[in-house]
């Protein structure tokens, strides 16, 4: 007789989609590492360092920026917290991220407008070129984490998570963390060398 | 000449290292690099930097990710072991060591 | 996050064909794709060959060649062969086909995406083969893509060669981006009942190493990349020393990238021989954990070599030290994986069929490469063979066992799966013999011509006077007459394959009475892959165990009351 009766239950180590999005921001982040070794490179190479004919960045006002994008880390948190123990505020948590994700992209853009008025643009230096390479990549990576914030928090609403099954909410929660744990670094090396 | 008498003690070379090490140290000053593309210092030192930054990266990021699962495994066998679950018997044709052979 | 609940229904046409989520409809699109594309960039080498040997005369079929054109030959020529034939064969076909197959999965983790992966993939197809009908041509920077070549039209052809190059590049690596993904996380959440890490067959293990290498490795070429098409659209000089930008730059973000793709392709191929070569020797593989803990080092040590490619490229010679080192101290690891293979064979009754055939020819092919691999590794010496044919041969001696001869053996073993069909044994023995013998006719004479001094890419070696001695011009028609033969040779590998679908002997679920999981279903596996969810019992490679009849043993199969444990 081979009947093998007592077969373990396949339960997947970690939640596949954790997983996944774990594996997709480790490969991200080492895509910001080549950026800021770029970055790091051609600055290193440049005699100086802005021309004295381009305008200075906006320190203050995008760090305030900064903080903003910090705190959206923390409603993120709040709101895998709150979905692991009961989901009742869920959707708040998600909502407050998003408004903040979305407030830092409209400042950024407000003073991306105002720096190409000023003149810098991604031809007229390569410090121009740099700061829009860099900052913009972030910046489109802030975009499509509030798209997937957006989506979970639909989702959410309408009652798709709880304490039990909330992948959707973890694996949001990893990459809005990624992309705020990125911008501190981007801040100081663009902005505040 | 026996070969026991060629073969340095260790105090010995501890001092015929700091002696290499000592006479290595100032070629600091020696550092011309004629195939580079820039002289300054300032790039050299910045492409040392982000080469290391970029092997740092990766391996720190796969150190996390394995260190995640690890502990999910380890949880997870904990588990098992606290349930009934015996887990799937493992079956070994013998432990012939020509047949497992390395 | 789990598969559609429509299993059960017949479902229409373009589901099943086209917008499927079946690995095993998805791996044979990646498949056929990849073969497609090996024909395109088999035609190319055609040209060039022609080209070499008879430099300056009508070519049949194709007319007299430019330099230009030339230039977009070779870059094709070398971009297709590594990222639209290698990648998708080895890894994106083979892993969707055997991953699930082989570790008891019904399917992907992430089948949605699985088929995403492919149409993206698609695409990037698309859009590569649209680059050569656009005005300008082709991209002509190499398959490199160096700027300054590659940063301004007025070097690389037309405006728009370059430009799609690098959209399809960007486009190929979010597919594999996603498929790399889906592979690892398969493998280490959907794994049978019973399977623990080292039960799982090298093939998975291959190919979750060279999943990871890709996906840690990608991003610096993503960037790269992006930061050269901000150069050709957004006027900006990241590589433009003009503008203060930095050439060098790109090759080092390039060869991040770019050299452990090297072990991307490498191991999956690997993978192949490692399942082939126990079940053709009726032995257990030899130091199968030696294997796996090799093909992890193998991995971590490629992220730390990439530099080689820069020797001479005006990298500070105390950087250069260091990955001379690490270049050779990869071999080390490779070495072992290449005799524990050697060391299978070692008292096994070997039975030369087809798969085998091509493994072992892998075996042999790939030394001579990874042999040649050493003279480049140490910067003293590559500063001599940089840029010649020497290297040209060396890459063709370790890509072509892993890619080619990989394929044909992984073809040769897993058709009867995938098709339900057997292939001719015969008409395979006389492709492996031609296909063996013209790969070596066509690259040995380029060591020669290497250490000649002839360089690669130049298009008219008669302009050159030193290149117009009889032997360069005895040597570069041996590697013509070779090229050839080697593309018609395959001819025969498509005429087996064409014959076999219609034709051939029905095969039975485990015609080489192999272990693994794969073999336990039906050939070809229905939808969902095994009758019963199987559970496994035991290591993959466990051939002629002591005290059982039968010489295999699978792994599925439960083991008899008080025996064993």
């Amino acid at each position: 007789m081979s009947a093998p009766g007592i077969a373990i239950e396949t339960k997947p180590l970690v939640p596949s989609g954790l997983l996944a999005v774990a594996i997709f921001v480790a490969s991200e982040a080492i895509f910001f590492a080549a950026l800021i070794s770029a970055f790091v490179v051609l600055r290193a190479q440049a005699l100086d360092w802005p021309p004295f004919d381009q305008p200075r960045l906006p320190v203050l006002v995008t760090g305030i920026n900064t903080a903003i994008l910090l705190l959206s880390g923390c409603t993120i948190h709040g709101a895998l917290r709150s979905v692991r123990a009961s989901g009742a505020r869920l959707t708040g948590w998600l909502a407050a991220t998003a408004v903040l994700g979305a407030l830092f992209l409209a400042i950024q853009g407000y003073e991306w407008v105002r720096l190409v008025g000023f003149g810098l643009t991604t031809s007229s230096s390569l410090y121009g070129a740099t700061f829009y390479a860099l900052v913009g990549a972030h910046g489109v990576h802030v975009l499509a984490a509030l798209v997937v914030v957006l989506v979970v928090a639909v989702r959410g609403y309408r009652g798709r998570y709880g304490a039990a099954e909330h992948t959707g909410v973890a694996m949001c929660h990893l990459y809005w963390l990624f992309v705020v744990a990125v911008w501190p670094v981007l801040y100081a090396l663009v902005y505040l060398r | 000449m026996t070969r026991r008498a060629a073969r340095p003690r260790w105090p010995q070379r501890l001092v015929g290292c700091a002696v290499l090490a000592a006479a290595l140290l100032p070629a600091r000053v020696g550092r011309a690099c004629s195939s580079c593309l820039s002289g300054a210092d300032g790039t050299r030192e910045a492409y040392y930097g982000t080469t290391l930054l970029l092997i740092v990266v990766p391996f720190a990021a796969l150190g996390v990710l394995v260190f995640w699962l690890r502990r999910a495994a380890q949880r997870a066998e904990r588990a098992r072991r606290a349930s009934t679950d015996p887990g799937v018997p493992r079956a070994r044709p013998g432990h012939d060591p020509a047949f497992h052979a390395g | 996050m789990t598969t559609a609940a429509a299993h059960a229904h017949p479902e229409s046409f373009l589901r099943t064909y086209v917008f499927s989520t079946d690995h095993k409809t998805i791996a044979k699109q990646y498949l056929v794709t990849g073969i497609f594309m090996g024909i395109v960039g088999g035609l190319l080498s055609y040209v060039i060959r022609m080209q070499l040997a008879n430099p300056g005369q009508s070519i049949p079929g194709y007319g007299v060649i430019g330099p230009q054109q030339y230039n977009a030959l070779v870059t094709m020529h070398g971009t297709i062969m590594i990222f639209w034939v290698a990648m998708p064969i080895l890894l994106a076909a083979l892993a969707n086909f055997l991953i699930p197959l082989m570790i008891g999965a019904k399917d992907m983790a992430f089948p949605r995406l699985n088929m995403m992966s492919f149409w993206v993939f698609f695409l990037s197809t698309v859009v590569l083969l649209v680059s050569f009908f656009v005005p300008g041509g082709a991209a002509a920077g190499g398959w490199t893509s160096y700027p300054p070549l590659s940063g301004t039209a007025a070097y690389s052809g037309g405006q728009w060669g370059v430009t799609l190059w690098l959209l399809a590049v960007a486009l190929e690596f979010v597919a594999f981006l996603m498929g790399g993904i889906n592979f690892i996380t398969t493998a280490i959440n959907l794994r049978a009942p019973g399977m623990r890490l080292f039960d799982m067959p090298l093939m998975v293990w291959m190919q979750v190493a060279a999943a990871v290498i890709f996906l840690f490795s990608v991003g610096p070429l993503i960037a790269g990349a992006l930061l050269l098409l901000l150069d050709r659209l957004a006027g900006t000089g990241f590589y433009a020393p003009a503008a203060g930008g930095d050439p060098i730059l790109f090759q080092h973000l390039f060869w991040f990238f770019g050299h452990p793709e090297v072990y991307v392709i490498l191991l999956p191929g690997f993978g192949v021989i490692a399942e082939i070569l126990p079940v053709f020797s009726r032995k257990p593989i030899f130091g199968y954990r030696m294997i796996v803990y090799a093909t992890i080092i193998t991995g971590i040590l490629s992220f730390i070599v990439w530099a080689h490619h820069q020797f001479i490229a005006g990298i500070d010679p105390r950087l250069a030290t260091p990955f001379s080192i690490t270049t050779i101290l990869i071999s080390v690891p490779v070495a072992v994986i290449l005799f524990s293979f050697i060391a299978t064979l070692y008292r096994g009754s070997i039975e030369l069929a087809s798969p085998m055939l091509f493994a072992l020819g892998t075996l042999a092919v790939f030394l001579l490469g990874g042999v040649t691999g050493i003279h480049l590794g140490v910067a003293a010496t590559d500063i001599y063979f940089h840029d010649t044919y020497f290297v040209v041969a060396h890459f063709h001696y370790t890509l072509i066992p892993p890619v080619a001869f990989g394929f044909f053996a992984a073809s040769y073993f897993w058709f009867p799966k995938m098709f339900g069909r057997m292939l001719n044994e015969r008409l395979a023995h006389v492709h492996f013999w031609l296909t063996f013998v013209f790969m070596n006719l066509t690259f040995l004479p380029q060591f020669k011509l290497g250490f000649m001094g002839h360089q690669r890419r130049i298009v008219t070696p008669t302009f050159f006077e030193a290149l117009r001695t009889p032997e360069v011009e005895q040597l570069q028609s041996m590697a013509t007459v070779g090229a050839v033969c080697l593309l018609l040779s395959q001819i025969l590998f498509f005429a087996n394959v064409a014959w076999s679908l219609r034709r051939g002997e029905k095969a039975a679920p485990n015609p080489w009475r192999a272990n693994t999981l794969e073999w336990t279903t039906p050939s070809p596996p229905g939808h969902g892959n095994f009758d019963t969810a199987p559970v496994v019992y035991r290591g993959p490679y466990e051939y002629s165990p002591p005290g059982r009849s039968e010489d295999w043993f699978p792994q599925n199969l439960a083991p008899e009351k008080g025996a064993g444990s």
